[in-house]
């Protein structure tokens, strides 16, 4: 039995556009909430036995002159305090005041503080690595594809086109989670999402590998099928390793503790989408430039039944 | 795949383990907190503990930007000799603090990282950090009589703190009010004396960072280069100003563009949950692999566990230095280390339902398993070198990690795998086919024991 990955290839595009076109919408009108750590700003993360009332809160921080505060609430009794970037005197005047006002419910906090000069270079530090690993991932797809000569860039594309699939659907998840529920990213956020570009390639790799050993074998044969039991020989490993590491990654979201959630489910959300891309889109973008080319090729007549390879 | 090969493997592994055990738990087989070495009578030792970060051990960070140009006068220093100088300052001004194992590391030439593991008070760390504490003696201004102005003015050259003997605090007056004993080294000793014969019974100026601390009149001429600075100190805030200008005045000024402060409790919580995180999710993927490819399942628990031991050791022995992140990309990392296993696995089954033997499915699955293995490993390394390169902080911590994690799981699936898969099949029993995740060969249903190669 053989599932019909390559002729299907516009249905598994179009879910893909259905899962990424309402993210980037979001992320167009500014969903995508940065944190402290990339717009500046300091963030107070207060722990209480028996947390205030956030409007209790923000009474007491304009009464120190900080009227710009944002207070959210967070689980076990935390409660996080964003203002704009105060100095270590502030910060140590605002704790003081805290511990004054609540003598027998505050228990200790966090502080950190990023001044906007600084903020402006982490973002571009952060868009600056990820447009160099994609470079990186392609010259490399390229030299383990080599034998295919010029077409080994196509699959180097392919596999990048797949990524930034991936990194779309993560972006724009968070943009939507950030335009209702105030859901910020940072520099786990960052990492989270380089990680998934690591993986999404990984994983394009295993079935692109596959598809060169098979045109290896099967000389002359037609791209298209090829690339179908390619994708139906990885199959089962692509969904097994997706699964031990979801399995690690629901353990890191349940037990890991608050402040590994956002990332926990970034990952899982970009393993998930790496998976899907690997299978339903990256070797259907070879199979379309093939054909693409072949009809350029054969202009005016019909292109030959399924394209050929160019192994 | 030969003994050599097995004896190397146990050994690492067995070492891995020995590293991984806290030492001052269990100080056996010496009593030494790590590697010792013995060199001719002399004994020393590396310490081998895991280096938390300070999101997990608590303290304070800053990141110090070096600002050249607010240098009175401009400097003819290159950026990075003050870099240098400044992290000097400041690692003496935090020696004499005792903070045990700070971090002072230059990030590109104008700014500076520095952590505090333990110091949880801000404001005191960024005063050690940022203080100029420049000194100035300056002298009344005069006029034409002999009378004061009100106004000072700096001597030819400035008489400034660079040449000063170690100051320290002492209790002055009825009340013992705590004062900054000072005193100038040769040649300035000799200016000293001499300004207080030229401005006997006349205030003289001690400016810190440009501002007046105290203005005494000189009431008898010095007769060494002792001195004594006055101002409303605590004892606390003695100690701090005697401190630094022991250690000497900052090159450059600095401000603060990052700082973060974790209380040690909450890095404590953050440990005990990543751990308990850890531990379930090693068991979830052991449980899964040994119920979805049973004898080879058990080889790749086998593997992990090994694989966990030693990635562990690594981060133990380099050392690298554990944050939130970096145990995230190590939990991570378990979920991705049995990808070489399942490509193995896959492809030895594959062999197998095309009725080759054991052996030879073994050897098969292996080398066509190993590309996609190698070139999917590399693509992941690549990505965390730019996360190493181009990251700060905490994104460094979880590429480091990333990179350990990933060269161990390609060495442990491709050496400690295939050693224990062909240790399997020597034993008859564990050669059928069942075991293996496939059905018998057809011809020979009677004999599990003849399926060899």
């Amino acid at each position: 039995m053989l599932f019909r990955f390559v002729e299907r290839k516009f249905w598994y595009f179009a879910l893909s556009a259905l899962l990424i076109v309402p993210g980037v919408f979001f992320l167009a009108i500014g969903g995508l909430k940065p944190g402290i750590e990339f717009k500046g700003g300091t963030l107070l993360d207060l722990r209480f036995s028996a947390p205030p009332s956030a409007t209790e809160l923000h009474d007491a921080l304009s009464a120190l002159g900080h009227p710009e505060a944002v207070i959210q609430g967070a689980e076990g009794g935390r409660m996080e305090v964003r203002t704009l970037t105060l100095s270590s005197d502030e910060t140590v005047k605002v704790e003081q005041t805290l511990k004054a006002t609540y003598p027998h419910t505050y228990l200790d906090d966090n502080a950190s503080t990023v001044s906007p000069s600084f903020s402006a270079e982490l973002v571009t530090n952060a868009i600056r690595s990820i447009v160099f690993a994609s470079i990186l991932i392609v010259l490399l797809i390229a030299f383990a594809f080599k034998e295919f000569g010029w077409s080994a860039f196509r699959y180097g594309i392919a596999a990048i086109i797949a990524l930034l699939h991936d990194a779309l659907v993560v972006l724009g998840l968070f943009a939507i989670l950030g335009y209702f529920f105030n859901v910020e990213v940072d520099s786990l956020f960052v990492t989270a999402v380089l990680t998934i570009i690591g993986f999404s390639v990984h994983d394009t790799i295993v079935v692109f590998d596959r598809i060169r050993e098979n045109l290896h074998l099967n000389r002359g044969e037609a791209l298209n099928p090829v690339i179908n039991y390619s994708i139906m020989q990885t199959l089962a490993r692509s969904v097994i390793t997706s699964l031990t590491v979801v399995l690690t990654l629901l353990a890191l979201y349940l037990f890991g503790g608050y402040s590994m959630r956002t990332f926990a489910l970034a990952l899982v959300v970009g393993i998930v989408s790496g998976t899907y891309s690997s299978i339903f889109n990256a070797s259907q973008i070879i199979s379309l430039w093939q054909e693409i080319e072949d009809r350029v090729r054969h202009r005016g007549g019909r292109p030959p039944s399924g394209a050929r390879a160019t192994a | 795949m030969n003994r050599a090969w097995a004896w190397a493997i146990v050994v690492i592994a067995v070492l891995a383990v020995w590293i991984d055990i806290p030492k001052h738990q269990f100080p056996f087989p010496f009593d030494c907190p790590g590697i010792c070495y013995r060199l001719g009578g002399q004994s020393t030792f590396v310490e081998i503990k895991t280096h938390l970060g300070l999101d997990l051990q608590g303290g304070t960070q800053l990141i110090l930007q070096l600002h050249p140009e607010q240098i009175p006068g401009g400097t003819t220093t290159s950026i990075d000799q003050l870099n240098t100088q400044t992290r000097v300052v400041i690692d003496r001004r935090i020696n004499s603090l005792g903070v045990s194992e700070p971090v002072i590391e230059s990030l590109g030439a104008d700014k500076i990282l520095l952590q505090l593991p333990g110091v949880s008070d801000l404001k005191e760390a960024q005063d050690i950090a940022t203080r100029q504490a420049f000194l100035e003696i300056k002298v009344p201004d005069l006029d034409t009589n002999g009378t004061l102005k009100g106004t000072y003015h700096s001597l030819t050259p400035p008489l400034t703190g660079a040449n000063l003997k170690p100051t320290f605090v002492e209790f002055q007056g009825s009340n013992n009010a705590p004062v900054v004993r000072f005193e100038f080294a040769a040649p300035d000793d000799a200016r000293w004396v001499q300004l207080s014969k030229d401005f006997l019974q006349k205030p003289v100026q001690i400016n810190l960072d440009g501002k007046e601390i105290s203005a005494p009149n000189i009431q008898n001429v010095f007769t060494s280069g002792s001195g004594v600075i006055q101002g409303n100190f605590t004892t606390q805030t003695a100690k701090q100003l005697s401190t630094l200008l022991n250690s000497g005045a900052l090159p450059v000024p600095l401000e603060v563009v990052q700082s973060s402060r974790v209380e040690p409790t909450l890095g404590q919580d953050s440990v005990r949950r990543s751990l308990v995180a850890g531990v379930i999710g090693l068991l979830l993927v052991a449980l899964f692999m040994i119920l979805y490819y049973r004898l080879p399942g058990v080889i790749a628990v086998m593997a992990l566990f090994f694989y966990t031991a030693l990635t562990y050791a690594i981060f133990r022995l380099i050392p690298v230095t554990l944050t939130l992140a970096g145990v995230a990309g190590f939990i991570l990392s378990i979920g991705m280390a049995v990808d070489a296993n399942v490509l193995t696995f896959e492809r030895i089954k594959e062999e197998l339902r095309s009725l080759k033997t054991l052996r030879v499915s073994l050897d098969e699955g292996r080398r066509r398993a190993f590309p996609s293995i190698l070139y999917s490993n590399l693509a992941t390394i690549l990505t965390a070198l730019i996360l190493f390169n181009f990251g700060t902080g905490t994104v460094k911590g979880f590429a480091l990690t990333l990179i350990v994690g990933v060269v161990v799981s390609f060495f442990t699936a491709v050496f400690v795998t295939q050693l224990l898969l062909h240790a399997a099949i020597e034993y008859p029993s564990l050669r059928r086919r069942r075991l293996w995740g496939v059905e018998e060969r057809p011809d020979d249903g009677r004999s599990a024991a003849s399926v060899t190669a």
